[in-house]
């Protein structure tokens, strides 16, 4: 009798646990769209059978056990640190290139045709006031859109701070809501799905934003690093980061542009250690791309430099001259001459000029030498660093543009990365570690012929390349 | 009839192995074993009509020189692209075989160790 009952009460039992695993599966059909959310199971574990010993055996359920794999959920993450920096790099470089006019129909490059051949018309009649008046006003197109052009970029990267103002708070938010979560693991004696999830969904969230460092407690909490070391979460405690701009008191160019830096909790930068994500997309677009145009507190800059030695050397020809009636030359172009970054920004005509002050006569006494002079600047090579100046100003407008299509390129594949990588996690996640080495070997080998084949052909281009050459 | 030139048979070479690299791209999936096979087909292809264009390079002088530049280095920055995709899920399975290495040293060599009812 006492057997039957027994009998009884294990299958009784085992009901329950067979229920309690039919919830799992619903809760995981239930959950398969959550953000975050990994399959769970549960294990089950046979009871030891001694019916004299009065074990009566059955079925006992031991908790949740997750299809998630951690160092796929990284691999992930690193992924979409790397999307997430191109996405940013895109947005910047865009608008950056949309700035510049490079078919040379107008803006920059047409004002300083249109100012050569005014140069070279006035040098046909040096005394004619049309002429005269000609090049007045091409050079002060010319020193307007240099101004507007230095203004946008100015602009541009003032939206960018903003954004990198955002970014940080958004990190901050993130960083709070996983420290919620380590105070609430610390609570739950097993572990919580919905809780997991949560924590996971956050995670690549705020790996889409920085470079992060996931260090997994035995206490079940997630510390989280920068990757350059500093905290953002360590247990229960949170490290906020914040943001700033400003020229460092050692500066070259006080007067310069501010950078963009990031600070840890305690207040240093370390601008240097964001290497990815979307805030350093951000400040890579920010303090090294329109840096290197409009300058900062250490480099000039490429706009400034084409708008200081432009006034420099025609302000140069023309004051080395005289005018028709014997007065010395005089500059064309004014700028702010106090700081080497504020150039592109001031660039203007000189306005007390009037078109019977600019000296045609050259140094050696020729009517319209200076004219000459100054037309001849259009095709001369060595203006600037071996360029042309429309040649200079091309190449800021080339760099521009190879910013951009190279963040283009970068995203488009980065994209596919991510795809790729969200695949692979998704499909060896939850299967058994004896069919996943078996699996992975097999998908190892396969890659590695692929990457051989690509390999050759890339030497195979160069080889041809240096044949041809 | 005429005879194909150096040039053309250059020509032809680099726009098949062009033609080549770009349906591999098209039918690379790190999952699927049939299409990764048959990218590899496409890229030995490729391969073989790069080996094709040197040897008609070697024969004789080609001229046009920037355009087979820009068109070989086009190549190749098709061909790093894929590589990406190739490296990365490479990288995956290095560092998952690693993980599951590291796992099966807790798990004894003849499967995973038992745990008893305590």
């Amino acid at each position: 009798m006492s057997n039957l009952l027994a009998s009884l009460q294990t299958a009784g039992h085992a009901l329950d646990v067979y229920q309690q695993a039919l919830d799992v599966v619903q809760n995981n059909i239930t959950n398969a769209g959550t953000p975050g959310f990994a399959t769970q199971s549960p294990k089950l574990l046979a009871l030891p059978f001694n019916l004299s010993g009065g074990l009566i055996g059955g079925v006992a359920e031991k908790g949740l056990e997750s299809a998630r794999d951690e160092y796929a959920e990284e691999e992930v993450r690193r992924q979409v640190e790397s999307l997430g920096r191109y996405e940013t790099q895109v947005q910047g470089t865009s608008s950056v290139e949309q700035l510049f006019n490079v078919s040379g129909t107008s803006g920059i490059p047409a004002d300083l045709d249109q100012l050569f051949q005014s140069f070279s018309a006035w040098s046909v009649t040096p005394n004619g006031p049309v002429a005269q008046q000609t090049v007045l006003s091409s050079a002060g197109q010319l020193g307007d859109d240099v101004r507007q052009l230095s203004a946008s970029l100015t602009t541009t990267a003032q939206d960018i701070r903003t954004q990198i103002g955002s970014t940080v708070e958004q990190i901050n938010q993130l960083a709070a809501t996983i420290q919620q979560s380590n105070v609430q693991r610390l609570k739950e004696t097993s572990l919580d799905p919905g809780l997991d999830a949560n924590l996971h969904s956050s995670l690549e969230q705020l790996s889409e934003l920085a470079d992060i460092s996931v260090v997994s407690q035995a206490d079940g909490t997630v510390n989280i690093l920068l990757s350059g070391g500093s905290p953002l979460v360590v247990g229960t405690t949170q490290y906020s980061l914040g943001a700033s701009v400003g020229v460092l008191s050692t500066a070259v160019n006080p007067q310069a542009p501010p950078s963009a830096m990031i600070h840890d909790s305690q207040g240093n930068d370390i601008t240097a250690q964001i290497q990815g994500g979307k805030l350093s997309g951000l400040l890579d677009v920010h303090n090294r791309v329109i840096a290197s145009m409009i300058g900062d507190g250490n480099q000039t800059g490429s706009l400034n430099q084409f708008a200081k030695t432009l006034a420099d050397t025609i302000n140069g020809i023309l004051q080395s001259g005289t005018t028709a009636s014997g007065a010395a030359g005089t500059a064309l172009f004014v700028y702010n001459s106090s700081d080497p970054t504020t150039a592109a920004g001031s660039l203007a005509l000189n306005s007390s000029l009037t078109g019977s002050d600019l000296a045609a006569v050259d140094a050696q006494g020729n009517s319209n030498g200076n004219a000459l002079n100054l037309a001849a600047l259009a095709d001369s090579q060595d203006s600037i660093n071996g360029l042309s100046l429309g040649g200079f100003f091309a190449g800021i407008a080339s760099f521009a543009g190879q910013e951009s299509s190279s963040a283009q390129s970068n995203q488009q594949t980065q994209q596919q990365v991510v795809a790729q990588t969200r695949a692979l996690r998704d499909q060896t996640s939850g299967v058994s570690l004896d069919a996943q080495a078996v699996a992975l070997l097999q998908y190892q080998r396969s890659y590695q012929a692929g990457a051989r084949l690509l390999t050759t052909i890339n030497s195979l281009g160069d080889e041809l390349m240096s044949l041809i050459k | 009839m005429n005879s194909l030139t150096a040039e053309d048979e250059f020509n032809r070479h680099l726009a098949n192995a062009e033609s080549s690299v770009a349906v591999a791209s098209r039918c690379w999936d790190a999952l699927d074993q049939s299409r990764r096979e048959e990218c590899y087909g496409f890229l030995a292809m490729a391969v073989e009509e790069l080996r094709a264009s040197r040897s008609s390079v070697c024969r004789k002088s080609v001229s046009q020189i920037r355009t087979h530049v820009e068109r070989l280095s086009r190549l190749q920055a098709d061909a790093s692209r894929l590589l990406r995709l190739v490296d990365a899920s490479m990288s995956f399975c290095r560092g998952m075989i690693q993980r599951i290495g590291a796992a099966e040293t807790d798990r004894g060599a003849s499967g995973p160790t038992l745990t008893t009812e305590g």
